[in-house]
């Protein structure tokens, strides 16, 4: 070859040379360059470093053993297999590559570039020599992956469930439905779905309650059938599949299968459906299940493999009796020891509950551990608590414990725990230290810790349950039930022989309750029921729930989803109903996301959804510390809490934004915030802004980053390039760093600066999915300009929450802030919470001197203002108290009358019913008059609007004019009074129903002209509109009406009631204003607020004012 | 006990309409925006490779590991380096990333009588072909000295 002629002579020159000069023996690592250049592209190996440890260690090797020549010559006299005549050990190896040494050594570079190392240069001997090695790692390499492939496939079969395998696929084949009952660690969430895929049947869908564990278990089954090339396995949560029509194995969230059934034709495309862990008898899980067994009644085609823990297996076989196979996978555990440590404390002693929590008795189980197993026998501590209180006090009490013994590392794990941090209880303790864990029943089921030996179990657990009917979410203490008592004793002997310590009687044991209450009896059904009824299962009331709920709890939903518009009278699915039920929300949320989308105010309702979802930021610091909330000043708002998180993550978002990286972690340190939660927001938002997305009421613009300059672009390649490495580091560091836990970790944990060293791992994350023009669309979003802006927040909020509404108790002027009670319709005396802002700034909500206004004509104790406030909650929360969480202050009336389910009114409007629990009293009958025509007009035309959005045919200006009157109607200045209907005031204010036909002429001003008026047969009155009935009060006096002089067309008429003249005026209205232009129909809104207004031109001010005679006298007050 | 009693819906006729019904109700959304369906369309394409059929399986006669294999072959069509010296059942190399292009001998047939059998030593033996180890036991006086070494003191299965 012509290279290889032309640097020949050169070659035995230096060959020589090198070897007189250089002392050191060839190696080719010396060449590793040359070699890389002449062998390797991604094709040959797949770890170039790797190969070069490889023959370092070979040469080594091979220089110990004094190279002797492996070739012997075999005495092959006669060779019946046809083998070579000489041995040679590359004849054991199966590999070859595809090129020759000649064409390998015709890419070695001439010699010249080699000179200025002093090396001889290489030779085709040498390449071929390289070759044989090349060939022997490939060879090893490929024996190493074989071993790995055999491992994986015997720890497979040493699983409990492998034993079952055959039993389970014929089971499956013969039965409609099979039941594989085995604790976590049999194996079966992994290998059930492998084995049936394996056994023919093609198309397997797996659910799963967390969306994490279907991420995992699809990239471990895709693993362990070594499919993770291929679609054969994959997975589907909301926003996220890697699914195609090859996958065979599908891994999905049990809402995303729901949604599916009602989507596509009867989950055709299965034919195995398997639901996981149905004994944690989640809502979905539950809901799931009903729905199954109806599935099985239209398609005789499908198989249903239910798995579950070995808890209540009983339930669930007869539910699907006589169609179910029941299948009992024993696990792995090893024997565990039981003793009773009734707690015995002075309070009981003394016939005192005890109010306080008493760490001691977890300290002495932990001394009696230190005393009676020795410190090199292995094992740790989980201990299961009800909550984060109990959780700190078990904790610090157990490091001042530590302080004398060093043998401890205590880790608290808790669900509101960031994952990283809930991570460090998988870490190893040093040699001779226990960790001991201090958990929530988190460990109970979805985390699973290995090394466990002793569990100490208090008994004890918090659980949110919810009563229907007052709305209030309470949390509370209670004893588990055995089957978790059990579940908890099992987590010690996981490992090897453990120790359960319970600290409650065997007494008490027995008087526990069998299993845990499902979700389902725990929560609000009303999207449950609204998804139902969207799938066309009509009647909740006949579902076949495995467990049905407490039939008032589903007439309450029904109730509520009516309320909220989602169902007809006759519970058909409206427009919105139909809308809510593809959101994936609570259903005052997903109503907030649909008018946010209605008046084009939805990027800030998106991050107000996303404030509201999360848990709160505020740490339990942030209202004990005065420094925290003198850091926070900034940041509050009286309008209420909602508005106060919106800023909150509007800073941090800022502070994101500002392109100079600030350390936004000390920031929310300083504030009391738990950063964590601002991540989950943005996150949340994304995720809110994609359902939207889908479901049409919102273009996602920001899903590309086509619109950025190629500048930009480069710059922010760069960028993410810096993060990524960023990143790399961070986890090299983190896993070295991780892998055995320091003693004194707590103690860094509190240290602010410490920390601020470190790499911020959430931060990089947040910048790798956000650019910078991202972050302030974010921003942006995140933002209420305006008062307008704010108020039309506030009434979307409103609108989202109703009936969620509390008043002031009427003797809170008189009482201390701390003391002030409040009233909701279901439930009375609730109080603020501690940890909110009017909870502190309750004075806030009170009428001020200046606010009262005196009308000697109007009898009554109640205070006449207009400026009236009420609070609209979130939710009511009652732990020791019932509390009010989250809570926005609104104009009364105003939010009444805009949102009320059911107005009930006397013949001149004075007086107002309000969802049959609130009474408003107005002096001045015309004003209220105004008021609630105007009232009905705005919400009149916001269902006439909602109803366009949500056939895609918004008309923007129309939806715009209605936010500008809205707010408008929010600041009307009318006197009126509010109080609370006792029971006893409900039975004697309506004059209930006469019987009598009723004939109703002339225009309706409340509504369309295709309402057909009625007399309500509850209230008596007339139904003018669907949320009105007019004349049904009895506590009016009579009115005489005096002549009327119709303003617009001036003439005088005769009425007998309000109706009447309202009546005429929407004929007269309607005559006049036709054809007037926009700006006089305006002013003709400002007059019609108040009808008793008179022209006045004040000396003092500039302009013509309309003003009643109270305002006149105020305004002529305000200038002295 | 009839299942169809115990069931309170009457889901044999309504709720299959019903269901019916909603699903009409969506492809009629669909229609109306077509740009919701032409992205999830899209996605799957750009997931997807070109359709793999089922891959054939391969099970050892000897131990009985089964896996699924892509090709019989003394090369794969992803990687041109590097090669077999003879056939084997070779499988995408599930421990590496798709990008490295790597394979894994599963294993072969046995040059003697045809079985299929994996690469575990105690099931075959490669010195310039392909062996089962029964054969590998049957012929060990063929085999030079040093192989003979080696087949005598694998395990057996
Ligand atoms: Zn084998
Ligand atoms: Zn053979």
């Amino acid at each position: 070859m012509y290279r290889e002629k032309r640097r020949n002579p050169n070659d035995e020159n230096s060959n020589s040379k090198h070897q007189k000069t250089s002392k050191r023996p060839f190696t080719f690592l010396d060449y590793k360059r040359i070699l890389e250049k002449v062998f390797f592209n991604e094709e040959l190996v797949e770890d170039i470093n790797d190969i070069w440890l490889f023959v370092k260690k070979f040469e080594s090797f091979t220089m110990k053993k004094t190279t002797t020549d492996n070739s012997v010559v075999a005495n092959l006299s006669y060779n019946p297999l046809e083998l070579p005549e000489v041995f040679d050990k590359m004849h054991l190896i199966n590999l070859k590559m595809y090129y020759s040494d000649d064409e390998l050594a015709s890419r070695l570079p001439t010699y010249d570039q080699e000179e200025a190392y002093e090396k001889r240069p290489l030779t085709k001997e040498d390449i071929s020599k390289f070759r044989q090695l090349v060939l022997m790692y490939t060879d090893f390499k490929q024996k190493e992956k074989f071993n790995k492939l055999r491992k994986l496939r015997e720890t497979q079969q040493n699983l409990p469930v492998y034993q079952f395998k055959d039993e389970i696929i014929e089971a499956v084949r013969h039965h409609r439905v099979v039941i594989i009952a085995g604790d976590t660690g049999c194996g079966k969430s992994t290998q059930i779905p492998q084995y049936l895929s394996n056994a023919g049947f093609k198309r397997i869908a797996c659910t799963q309650p967390r969306r994490i564990a279907c991420i995992s278990l699809s990239k471990r089954v895709a693993y362990e059938s070594l499919s993770i090339h291929n679609n054969d396995v994959g997975y589907q949560i909301r926003f996220e599949k890697t699914v195609n029509k090859d996958t065979k194995i599908l891994f999905l969230t049990e809402g995303l299968l729901l949604r599916q059934v009602c989507g596509e034709d009867l989950l055709s495309q299965y034919d195995v459906i398997v639901l996981d862990e149905i004994h944690e008898r989640h809502l979905h899980g539950d809901f799931l299940l009903g729905v199954m067994k109806c599935l099985l009644h239209q398609r005789s085609d499908v198989k249903l493999v239910l798995m579950s823990a070995t808890i209540n297996v009983e339930l669930f076989s007869k539910y699907f009796s006589p169609l179910a196979k029941l299948i009992q996978v024993p696990g792995r555990l090893y024997p565990i020891k039981l003793e009773y440590h009734p707690i015995i404390s002075e309070m009981k002693v003394l016939g005192k509950k005890s109010e306080r929590f008493d760490p001691s008795p977890f300290i002495k189980i932990m001394q009696m551990i230190d005393k009676k197993y020795p410190k090199h026998e292995r094992g740790d501590v989980l201990m299961f608590l009800s909550g984060m209180a109990e959780i700190t006090a078990v904790v610090d009490a157990a490091r001042v414990y530590c302080e004398k013994n060093d043998t401890w590392i205590i880790l608290p794990l808790h669900s509101s725990m960031s994952l990283g941090e809930q991570d460090k209880v998988f870490d190893y303790a040093p040699e001779g230290t226990r960790k001991c864990i201090v958990s929530t029943n988190i460990a109970e089921t979805s985390i699973t810790i290995d090394g466990i030996r002793f569990v100490i179990d208090s008994g004890k657990v918090k659980e949110m349950s919810y009563d229907s009917t007052s709305k209030v979410q309470r949390l509370k203490e209670f004893w588990v039930s055995k089957a978790s008592a059990d579940q908890r004793k099992g987590r010690a002997g996981r490992t090897g022989p453990g120790v359960c310590f319970r600290l409650y009687s065997e007494d008490e044991f027995d008087a526990m309750a069998d299993y845990s209450t499902p979700e389902l009896q725990k929560v609000p059904l009303d999207a449950l029921l609204l998804q139902m009824v969207a799938m066309g299962l009509p009647n909740a009331r006949l579902f076949p729930f495995i467990e049905p709920p407490q039939p008032e709890n589903i007439e309450n939903a029904i109730e509520s989803l009516k309320q909220h518009g989602a169902l007809t009278k006759e519970e058909r699915l409206t427009p919105i109903g139909n809308m809510l039920s593809r959101l994936p929300v609570d259903i005052p949320l997903g109503k907030m996301l649909i008018m946010g989308s209605l008046f084009d105010q939805l990027e800030p309702v998106l991050s107000l959804a996303c404030v509201l979802s999360v848990q709160t930021p505020f740490t339990n610091k942030a209202y004990k510390d005065s420094e925290c909330e003198r850091a926070r000043m900034d940041l509050e708002s009286d309008h209420g809490d909602p508005i106060i998180l919106l800023n909150a993550f509007k800073q941090w978002l800022e502070l994101k934004s500002d392109g100079q990286n600030t350390n936004t972690r000390q920031w929310c340190k300083r504030r009391g915030f738990e950063e964590q939660r601002f991540y989950e927001m943005t996150k949340l938002r994304r995720q809110f802004k994609d359902l939207l997305d889908e479901c049409g009421l919102v273009k996602n613009e920001e899903k590309n980053m086509d619109d950025m300059t190629s500048a930009e672009r480069a710059l922010r390649h760069g960028e993410l390039k810096l993060l990524r490495g960023m990143k790399k580091t961070h986890k090299e560091e983190d896993s070295r760093k991780r892998k055995v836990l320091k003693k004194d970790m707590w103690e860094i944990e509190d240290n602010l600066d410490a920390e601020d060293d470190s790499v911020d791992i959430r931060d990089i994350d947040f910048r790798m999915r956000h650019n910078q023009r991202q972050v302030k669309q974010l921003l942006k979003g995140s933002t209420a300009i305006s008062y307008k802006d704010l108020m039309m927040l506030k009434i979307i909020l409103s609108s989202g929450l109703y009936p969620h509404i509390a008043i002031n108790d009427e003797f809170n002027s008189c009482k201390t802030t701390k003391e002030h009670l409040f009233h909701t319709e279901g439930k009375p005396f609730v109080s603020l919470h501690p940890m909110s802002y009017f909870g502190n700034h309750s004075d806030v909500l009170q009428l001020s001197e200046s606010e009262i206004i005196h009308v000697p004509e109007f009898k009554g104790k109640n205070i006449v203002s207009s400026k009236h406030q009420i609070l609209i909650y979130m939710s009511l929360l009652e732990t020791t108290k019932a509390y009010i969480m989250n809570s926005l202050r609104m104009p009364g009336a105003q939010t009444l009358l805009l949102f009320s389910r059911n107005i009930c009114t006397n013949r001149n409007f004075s007086q107002i019913i309000c969802d049959s629990w609130l009474l408003l009293e107005f002096p001045l009958p015309e004003a209220a008059e105004n008021l609630i025509l105007k009232a009905t007009k705005l919400r009149n035309t916001w269902d006439n609007l909602l109803k366009l959005k949500l056939e895609e045919r918004s008309n923007r200006r129309a939806e715009r004019q209605l936010s500008i009157d809205m707010v408008q109607f929010m600041n009307a200045e009318i006197g009126y009074t509010i109080k609370r209907l006792l029971a006893a005031d409900q039975k004697v204010m309506y004059i209930g129903p006469s019987g009598e036909e009723i004939t109703f002429t002339g225009p309706n001003p409340f509504c369309s002209d295709d309402w057909q008026v009625y007399e309500d047969d509850k209230y008596g009155g007339l139904r003018l509109a669907p949320y009105l009935t007019y004349d049904c009060l009895t506590g009016q006096s009579l009115v005489v009406y005096d002549p009327w002089t119709c303003p617009s067309c001036n003439s005088t008429i005769e009425v007998t009631s309000a109706l009447e003249k309202l009546q005429h005026r929407q004929v007269c209205d309607s005559q006049t204003t036709s054809g007037t232009a926009e700006g006089e129909a305006c002013e003709d809104v400002m007059a019609k607020l108040k009808p008793n207004a008179k022209r006045y031109d004040c000396p003092d001010c500039p302009g013509v004012l309309y003003l009643t005679p109270t305002e006149m006298l105020k305004h002529k007050k305000s200038h002295l | 006990m009839s299942v169809k009693q115990e069931h309170p819906l009457i889901i044999k006729s309504e709720t299959k309409l019903d269901i019916k019904k909603s699903k009409n109700n969506e492809d009629s959304e669909k229609t109306e925006t077509p740009d919701v369906k032409a992205e999830e369309t899209k996605i799957v394409k750009t997931e997807t490779e070109p359709v793999v059929e089922e891959r054939p399986i391969f099970v050892c006669k000897n131990c009985n590991l089964t896996e699924r294999y892509d090709c019989f072959n003394n090369r794969v069509s992803f990687n041109r380096n590097l090669g077999t010296k003879v056939d084997y059942y070779l499988a995408r190399d599930p421990f590496s990333p798709r990008s490295k292009r790597q394979f894994l001998i599963l294993g072969s047939v046995c040059s003697m009588c045809d079985k299929d059998v994996c690469v575990k030593p105690e099931c075959s033996i490669f010195y310039s072909k392909f062996f089962c180890s029964i054969c590998a036991r049957k012929y060990i006086s063929n085999f030079p000295t040093s192989i003979q070494e080696k087949i005598k003191t694998t395990k057996r299965i």
